[in-house]
Formats: structure tokens, sequence, C-alpha cells
């Protein structure tokens, strides 16, 4: 190493951090590696905010999320929304999660000025979106002998997020790559909930449709877009003569969600739960036990392969 | 046989439908009893900002909407006597929220409550208090005016 690390105990101006830099918080040091990067839709999306860190009291890899304000408005199907970083509440998260392996463990610290600091175990595994995108096999097989063990997983998952909805908390960014298969109890870990959205009359709306994507993308082994249907004969046939706009999501019309005129041999039980996210529904899903209740309905009554 | 009415306002244009739409029923003004309410939502990050003085602003404004709603009953004929108005100032995290837990204080007969035109993805994002109330509430009748 050359140069002398320089020792940070005001995380205010987070940009300046870089690695060999050394954290201070308390009693505690972290070597600054880097800062994290985020790739999605096949760009890379530098982090400034989070470092990846080494405990240098006990060498294990940490994630440090440093405190980052940040509002901003979202369309979700033409419906705007206020959305921002919120670090407390993550903080509070945290510490309402302890020792639940369902979700990411970390402890909160504060620097001398009062900066949130989260310093976070790294759940080890592929996400949820890269998992199954590695299974490479016919929809029959998938179906029949990954599916039912996936969706009894999601269900420990979602049973996790209910639980956050009763103290009042929303995870606030439900999406397929902030769940991660971890490799070594194989749960679907929950990540990154710095994320909240602006309170509605249906408080937990967001994270419900973004249970409903999971579900979509565990059931449909992906998924599958108007593009994809108009554009890929030779994987869809003729199912873009059979889909109506009935048959996409309600808040994402690009996106198939009545996977059962794919493949049929998803049965109407199943289906019907997706269905409740369609542009056709005329009611939806409140809560995340309504979905959870109708999951673990159909999962105790599988029907016969 | 008297009737006791829970009616939850606001200054959208369907709750001023609802106004008139109550007005204007052929109802016994005599056996019926309003409790006309206005529930304030707990602030968003975003009015949290605003702080205490917009917060302070909004009790004083709905405070003189529940008066003018009463002043419109009672000139369609209702009595002034069995019109009563309150301003739930303790916020709570949903409307839905606070007029269930002023329905379950106090029986009434029926809850009315205006709803606004929403597209599918409104309602399922921003959710509507009149569907959570014929969800949740029983043993009543729940009067949906669209406007």
């Amino acid at each position: 190493m050359t140069g002398a690390r320089k020792v940070v105990t005001d995380t205010s101006d987070f940009f300046s951090i870089d690695s060999g830099d050394e954290l201070v918080i308390g009693e505690r040091r972290y070597e600054i590696l880097g800062h994290a990067k985020e790739l999605r839709f096949g760009i890379e999306d530098p982090k400034f905010w989070v470092k990846r860190a080494i405990d240098l009291d006990t060498g294990e890899r940490k994630i440090i999320k440093l405190a980052y304000f940040e509002s901003f408005d979202i369309t979700v199907g033409g419906v705007k929304i206020r959305c921002f970083r919120d670090p407390a509440k993550e903080g509070k998260v945290l510490e309402l999660v302890r020792g639940n392996r369902l979700f990411m463990q970390g402890e909160v610290f504060y620097d001398e000025k009062e900066n949130n600091i989260r310093v976070l175990d790294i759940v080890h595994g592929p996400s949820f979106m890269d998992y199954i995108g590695s299974l490479y096999m016919p929809y029959d097989v998938y179906y029949r002998e990954h599916l039912p063990g996936i969706l009894k997983k999601l269900l420990k998952s979602f049973d996790a997020i209910h639980m956050l909805h009763t103290k009042g908390f929303r995870h606030g960014d439900i999406r397929n790559d902030h769940l991660i298969v971890d490799r070594e109890s194989g749960n679907f870990v929950w990540i990154d909930f710095d994320y909240d959205f602006e309170a509605t009359e249906n408080r937990f709306g967001l994270d419900v449709f973004g249970i409903g994507n999971i579900i979509c993308y565990a059931v449909g082994k992906g998924f599958h877009t108007y593009y994809m249907i108009k554009n890929d004969r030779f994987t869809y046939g003729d199912l873009i003569d059979r889909v109506t706009p009935d048959d996409f999501s309600l808040l994402d019309q690009g996106r198939l969600i009545n996977l059962a005129k794919l493949y049929p041999q998803i049965p109407e039980m199943l289906n019907s739960i997706l269905m409740f996210f369609s542009t056709g529904a005329t009611v939806y899903y409140e809560t995340v036990d309504e979905v959870i209740e109708d999951l673990r309905w159909f999962l105790d009554n599988l029907p016969p392969v | 046989m008297s009737i006791s009415i829970l009616f939850a306002v606001n200054d959208s244009p369907s709750s001023r439908a609802a106004v008139d739409y109550l007005a204007a029923l052929p109802l016994c003004h005599e056996e019926v009893s309003i409790k006309i309410i206005h529930v304030l939502r707990k602030p968003s990050a975003g009015e949290d900002l605003m702080g205490k003085k917009f917060i302070a602003e909004q009790s004083k404004r709905y405070g003189a909407l529940l008066e003018q709603t009463k002043e419109r009953l009672v000139q369609s004929g209702f009595l002034a006597e069995l019109v009563d108005t309150e301003l739930i100032l303790e916020p709570y995290d949903t409307v839905s929220d606070g007029i269930m837990d002023r329905f379950a204080a106090h029986k009434y007969d029926m809850v009315v409550i205006g709803r606004k035109q929403m597209s599918k993805a409104e309602e399922f994002v921003l959710g509507d208090p009149s569907v959570k109330l014929v969800r949740a509430l029983g043993n009543t009748a729940i009067l949906v005016i669209k406007s």
C-alpha cells in the first residue's frame, strides 16, 4: 500500500470517500474498497453513497450505506407517486428484523455529524432475477420440478413482508433483484429497504404490486412482454393473435400477466392470482396477506401433474 | 324510526356532489341525525416538511368546510340540532382508518361518502376510501356517491 490512508469520521461528503480510505465510527474501523454499482437493463449505475468495505478488526466484507437524501416522482401505470430515500427508515427496519434471516442484517451507526450509517452483512447468492434466469430447461420441467418449491420459498418471503406491514413499515422497492437467493440457507432474502413512497389511501399498494411482479416472474420463468410476443414468433407462436389488453399488467401494460395463455399447464387457481394484477381486473389485492392466503391455498391444493 | 348517518367529507368535487345528493334525498328530516366528519391523514414526508403552520392551516380550512357542509344540509331541511360536525385531528394512516374508528365508536345506520372517478391504475396505487369501507364495515348501509 502506497501513501497514507485518509481517515474519515465525517461521511457528509460521500463522493470524496474512496478506496483505500479508512472509515472510523466509534470503535469500529473499515477499509473502503470502492463504491457499489447496480447493473440493471445492461447499464451500470454507480451508487457513490454505498461503499464496499472490509471490517479491519474481523476481516469481514461489508456493505456500508451512507446518508443520501433524494426524492423524485415515479410514474406507475400513469399514476404519479412521490418516492424518496429514507436512511432512517432503513435503520428502523434493520433493528426490527434483527435475527430474521429473510431480511439482510446490519447495524445502524452515526458519525460525528450525526449522519446515519448502515453497515450491512453481505447476502451471498444470486438475485432472484438471476436465479430464475439461470434455470435453463423447458418450461414443462421447470413447472413440475422447480416452481412449487420456488413458490413455497416465496411464500415465506411474502410472510416476512406482511410482518413489516403489520409493524407499519413498507419495503418500498420490491423487485426481483432486491430478493437474494442465499447460498447458505436457500432462503429468498430481502435487501435494500431504504426507499419509501408517499403514503396514500392504499398504504402498501406499491409493495403489493411488487409482490405481484415477483409471482409473475416466477410463474412465467421470466417476464414476457408484448414486444417479445409480437416479434418472436418462433418462441410465442400465434400468441400475439390471442392476447388482449386485459391480459397484461395493470401497472405495466407491456407485461403479460395472463400466463395461462402462454403456458396452458398453469392451472386456473394459480393464474387467477396473477389476474388480480391485470388490466382486466375489477377487484385488486389490497394487502400482502390476501395474496399469501390465495397462494398458500394453491400450494396446499396442488393439482395433479 | 330514527336513523343515524356518518358522513365523511373533504373538499373534492366528488364530496361536494355527495353533499348535494344527501341534501336532495327525500328523508324524514326529524328522524335523521347526521355526523359530518373530516379525517386528517398523517402527512407524507413531503407535507411534513411544510411544517406545523401548514398543518394548522389545514385544520382551519377543514373546520370551515365542515361548517359549510352543515349549513348546506340544514338549508335543505335537516334539523340543526341533529347535524353535528367533527374534525378529526388525530392523524390516521389512511382516511378509511379514521372513518372506521368513528364508526366503531358509535353505531351508525348508514355511512355516506363521495367517490371520485378514478382509473383502475389510480385505484390500485392510490386506493379509495369508499372501497375500503364497503369491504370492512358490517351491519350498516354504505352509500357511495360517484361523481
